[in-house]
């Protein structure tokens, strides 16, 4: 696997600096990830609409090795579907990548069982911590037709956090999207992160039934020891909107920058 | 991108130099905040 994709469907973002407190805090934690992406992967490519392209490469200049400009044909889908940007950019890939959220960073190289895994993620969720969000989505998928049924199991929760979505095995890619998308044009329901469902749910469920073998970087959490050991960040939530946070990816952009003498 | 609803509580604890400063940092729910500091 050589090869690192972020994508940036426009339509359902608020603002253009997603998730994070300002413009400068996306632009750093972006740059500092596309950076590190560089350091172990020849390609790093971002798929995006034309709205994106003008904030990601026009304004910001992120050193991508490639843009595809695809994402505007994502646009008669309601935006409250955030995650099939991410799934889409999974699909038009043709060879082994992975698609890596922008506040996701490597500061080493992933390690050999992600990289050469037929598929990857970065932790499980299983627990109780994560029966909010899942379980109102499975209870109403029950009563549904939807095409995803006959691959999840709709009383357990088993899901994948996609930070990290690492393919070698391209095979069941558009599948995937297939499914996602028919859940999207029949769910009628207004329950929230429905996205999460067909993105996260969905797709443990349909390795699973694949058979096939998935590597992961923890088990449905990744701690502290973990997270130095692989050289792994995710500013999920919150975090990413702490001051101090903000400052220190600042702080290290810095310093990246200077060691690679730009 | 989930984030678990449970207490906030630190998860870092860095110790530097004679004068014991030690550098909290709120776990929000990021994973490897560790890595960013070095």
């Amino acid at each position: 696997m050589n090869k690192v994709v972020y994508s940036q469907w426009s339509k359902p973002a608020k603002d253009e600096f997603v998730g994070f407190n300002s413009k400068e805090a996306f632009a750093n934690c972006a740059e500092l990830s596309v950076l590190n992406s560089k350091k172990w992967f020849d390609k790093v490519e971002l798929v995006t609409d034309e709205k994106g392209y003008k904030f990601l490469i026009d304004d910001l200049n992120l050193p991508f090795t490639d843009v595809k400009v695809e994402l505007d044909c994502l646009n008669h889908i309601p935006k409250i579907n955030w995650s099939i940007g991410k799934i889409y950019a999974c699909k038009i890939q043709d060879e082994p990548f992975m698609h890596q959220d922008f506040d996701v960073m490597w500061f080493k190289k992933p390690p050999a069982r992600i990289l050469e895994a037929q598929a990857a993620f970065q932790n499980t969720e299983t627990t109780e911590n994560t029966h909010g969000f899942y379980k109102p989505l499975m209870e109403d998928a029950k009563d549904k037709d939807f095409k995803l049924n006959k691959y999840c199991n709709l009383d357990l929760i088993r899901a994948y956090n996609c930070g990290i979505i690492c393919f070698n095995d391209l095979s069941k890619i558009k599948e995937w999207y297939d499914l996602a998308i028919d859940y999207i044009n029949k769910n009628k329901n207004n329950l929230p992160l429905t996205p999460i469902f067909f993105e996260q749910f969905l797709i443990y469920n349909f390795l699973e039934y694949y058979n096939f073998k998935v590597e992961i970087l923890g088990k449905d959490w990744i701690d502290e020891k973990t997270a130095v050991k692989y050289g792994y960040t995710h500013l999920i939530s919150e975090s990413k909107r702490k001051k101090d946070i903000e400052e220190k990816v600042a702080i290290k952009l810095a310093k990246t920058k200077s060691l690679l003498g730009i | 991108m989930l984030f678990k609803k449970t207490k906030k509580k630190p998860v870092i604890n860095i110790t530097k130099g004679e004068d014991e400063e030690v550098i909290e940092f709120y776990n929000e729910f990021g994973v490897g905040l560790n890595n960013i500091i070095r």
